[in-house]
């Protein structure tokens, strides 16, 4: 009997760890901190890259969809730049607004007066400028194809 | 029956594991950039297309669409190889103008075409020696090819050879 326990003590002191000791758990959370700490910021400005990305594809989106509405209407759309707002005036209808949702904090400019969709598919020449913090992206009118293009 | 031999991976086997997983992911990663790439061109070649047609449309409306000078008894349009003048009815940067002189200028240099529009058409100054300077035009078109303007005064045929193409845009008024 006392033969048996002695081999279990001994099998139990040689047998392989089956867990983490404290020290290597420490040395993983301080190093997957280190990581964390480093990318963190960096991360941060991915995301708000993406998100003023979103809000430059918005304007683009909308800027479209108007292009598309003179052409089917068939008559000229006027738009200008107010509040961070698109204001569209159809012939001598009431003006219409349209919210495009930016950030407070995001700023567009419009280097003209307005912008003129025609129905033949052209636009007069224009420049829009979207700025965010330090972000910034330019948008021209096209004036032959009336797309919108990130400069 | 368990054994006394680490059943658990060794350095060298991770670290094996983890270059064929940077290989794998580097491989997948080149693959997808080819794609995003041949995505970009592919708008870009639309966008360019349509910037083409769009021109030719242009052209035609502004030609079609030519100013009749009761005066002159004809319609106001001169050309010579890279420059084209009409007074049209068709406008394009101030489309609320009605009848405006519209100036075609390629550089051939840049390989670029350039526009104009003035709203004072009944200037004398305009008149078929007239160029406007490029640095007050709007590019139009870049990489526009060799682009050649003619006018053809007994067939009131305006003449444009585009991307080794010729087309010819008669007024509607002659």
């Amino acid at each position: 009997m006392s033969e048996v326990s002695n081999q279990k003590k001994v099998k139990r002191c040689f047998a392989a760890p089956s867990g983490f000791s404290l020290l290597e758990l420490l040395t993983v959370l301080v190093i997957l901190g280190v990581v964390a700490g480093v990318s963190a910021p960096a991360i941060g400005r991915m995301l708000d890259g993406l998100d003023f990305r979103q809000q430059v594809g918005d304007v683009m989106a909308v800027l479209r969809k108007v292009r598309l509405d003179a052409i089917v209407a068939g008559r000229p759309i006027e738009v200008r730049v107010e509040d961070n707002r698109f204001i569209l005036r159809r012939g001598n209808e009431e003006e219409e607004q349209m919210d495009l949702e930016l950030d407070p904090d995001s700023e567009l400019v419009l280097d003209t007066e307005s912008i003129i969709f025609a129905a033949e598919s052209t636009v007069t020449p224009a420049i829009l400028t979207v700025t965010q913090g330090n972000r910034s992206r330019t948008i021209s009118m096209d004036p032959l194809s009336a797309l919108p293009v990130i400069q | 029956m368990m054994t006394d031999r680490n059943s658990g991976f060794t350095l060298f086997e991770v670290l094996v594991a983890v270059l064929l997983l940077g290989i794998i992911s580097s491989m997948i990663y080149s693959v997808l950039n080819v794609g995003i790439r041949f995505s970009d061109q592919g708008g870009e070649k639309i966008l360019s297309l349509e910037r083409e047609a769009g021109l030719l449309s242009l052209l035609r409306r502004q030609v079609h669409g030519g100013w009749y000078d009761e005066r002159q008894k004809k319609v106001i349009v001169s050309a010579e190889e890279n420059v084209l003048r009409i007074v049209t009815t068709a406008p394009l940067l101030y489309p609320e103008a009605g009848v405006v002189a519209a100036f075609y200028r390629f550089d051939s240099n840049e390989e670029a075409l350039y526009y104009q529009e003035k709203r004072d058409f009944f200037n004398i100054d305009y008149d078929d020696q007239y160029q406007p300077d490029f640095e007050d035009m709007h590019l139009l078109l870049e990489d526009a090819g060799p682009l050649e303007f003619g006018y053809d005064e007994d067939s009131n045929v305006v003449q444009v050879t585009f991307m080794g193409e010729e087309y010819e845009f008669l007024p509607w008024c002659r």
